[in-house]
């Protein structure tokens, strides 16, 4: 089984063909949003990252931002960079890191002779010399083994557990059964539901991993000291019907399908293996799907009851929801509607329309966010508190 | 049209699909019995297919996701004010 992907140096495979602008800390972000704003064919990755960064931190937005302009859907990366002497993350080891792949990467540096505008007029430039060379790459059949599905659920109902997360699982399994991978991530959202993953992990190493990823989440979260009921699940879980955060759980872990889970990754990691794969990430949206593009995920499945209105700058999100209302009122977010009883019966045939419209997507057509240009949004995860 | 539906055969809690009214018996997708409902049970909210004491454990798609903590008859509404989840639990 084929789709039309952008077929890359490294051997895999974009749905998507554009040069990523990525800030290297938060003080470039309006630098790397001009620069894309003004060349056709760019977006931009902005995050709130900066020079204060400690260990582990560090070394996890690092492998994050390398890893996020190795993601296929990216044909080059400009790396915008302040310059100065405390850069925090050393915008030279993300350009290098990226350039393993065989892309064209270059970086950006404000802190010129002639004034940071000027420097940001040749880092277009250069965006725009990328992007013209990006144009000439044409879609071609490519392996659906090169289709890396990241899961994704948010703005959780009980419906969302029961259906909608149900139907991009079933997706999920279609893509592996025809020899693509994918995974889904989340960590908080899976407590007290770890166990039904973990039994089926390939291996005791990978059961092991799962189990001590959410523990040593809990962890973290109990070590605060603050009480999350009303947080996760938040109010409006809770009016929806969702009790607990095991029940939001039990309706989250249906995303993964039933697959058996070949690899646990950290965050701002690639899963070595194909099939299944989870990622230790937040359950906050943004920093959740960042996870997923810097695992190399291409395109993205995201259930959400409440609408949930962003996207993704540069990996196709395929919003689905069971809410018929919403999806008449929001359709300019939203991209298929689930049949709720339809799902219950026979998820089977749900899945593999969503499967279809993956490949679709995959294939070129633009989701209901990409008609919008709603995919600015972007975050990225780290766990030292700010000093 | 399914208006209820219990998803796992461990389960002591069912989901409705509609608003469903009190007193009105319901026919369960999934389980080969009627729950005559005691009170309203709101659209995707649970109510109990069995009754459950206090301090047992809600079942939902197999898996525990909290415990009773007063006594449910058949047929009741369960949402917060009759259970808690047992996970995240900071005593402060």
């Amino acid at each position: 089984m084929e789709f039309l992907g952008y077929s890359r140096k490294d051997g895999l495979a974009g749905t998507r063909n554009y040069i990523g602008v990525i800030s290297n800390g938060v003080c470039t972000s309006d630098a790397a949003n001009w620069i894309a704003k003004e060349v056709e064919g760019c977006v931009p990755f902005t995050h709130r990252e900066n020079c204060s960064l400690v260990s582990p931190d560090k070394e996890v937005v690092t492998r994050t931002l390398i890893n996020l302009g190795k993601n296929p859907n990216l044909a080059g990366v400009l790396i915008v960079s302040a310059g100065c002497a405390n850069p925090g993350i050393d915008p030279n080891i993300i350009a290098n890191g990226i350039a393993e792949s065989g892309k064209p990467v270059d970086v950006c540096m404000l802190h010129q002779p002639g004034g940071v505008r000027s420097a940001i007029s040749r880092g277009m430039n250069t965006a725009q010399k990328m992007a013209s060379d990006a144009f000439r790459i044409k879609r071609e059949p490519v392996s659906i083994s090169q289709l890396r599905h990241g899961v994704e659920c948010g703005g959780s109902t009980p419906i969302s557990g029961l259906v909608t997360n149900a139907a991009q699982g079933t997706a999920l399994d279609f893509v592996i059964d025809n020899g693509g991978s994918g995974g889904f991530s989340e960590t908080p959202e899976v407590i007290g539901a770890e166990h039904v993953i973990a039994a089926r992990a390939v291996n005791d190493e990978v059961k092991r991993e799962m189990l001590k990823v959410v523990h040593d989440y809990e962890e973290r979260l109990m070590a605060s000291g603050y009480d999350f009921f009303g947080s996760n699940p938040d109010p409006q879980n809770i009016t929806e019907g969702l009790s607990s955060l095991e029940e939001k759980s039990v309706g989250d872990i249906r995303k993964g399908g039933t697959k058996p889970l070949r690899e646990v990754v950290g965050y701002g990691e690639v899963p070595k293996s194909n099939g299944l794969f989870f990622i230790d990430t937040p359950g906050h949206d943004l920093p959740s799907l960042t996870g997923l593009a810097a695992a190399g995920c291409n395109v993205i499945t995201y259930s959400t009851e409440c609408a949930v209105p962003y996207g993704f700058p540069f990996v196709p999100v395929i919003k689905i929801t069971a809410k018929k209302d919403h999806f008449e009122k929001y359709f300019d977010i939203l991209d298929y509607l689930v049949d709720i009883e339809k799902t219950i019966t026979d998820v089977r045939s749900v899945g593999k329309e969503l499967f279809d419209l993956i490949l679709e997507v995959a294939s070129g057509r633009k989701t209901q966010n990409e008609l919008i240009g709603y995919v600015g949004a972007c975050d990225l995860w780290t766990i030292v508190p700010m000093t | 049209m399914i208006k209820a539906v219990v998803l796992n055969p461990r389960d002591n809690i069912g989901v409705a699909l509609v608003d469903l009214k009190s007193g009105t018996k319901v026919k369960i997708y999934g389980r080969e019995v009627w729950v005559k409902l005691a009170e309203p049970i709101p659209y995707q909210h649970k109510f109990s297919v069995t009754p459950i004491d206090s301090g047992k454990e809600i079942i939902k798609d197999g898996v525990v996701i909290g415990k009773a903590t007063q006594d449910i008859e058949q047929g009741h509404h369960v949402h917060t004010h009759n259970m808690t989840g047992l996970r995240l639990k900071v005593n402060r």
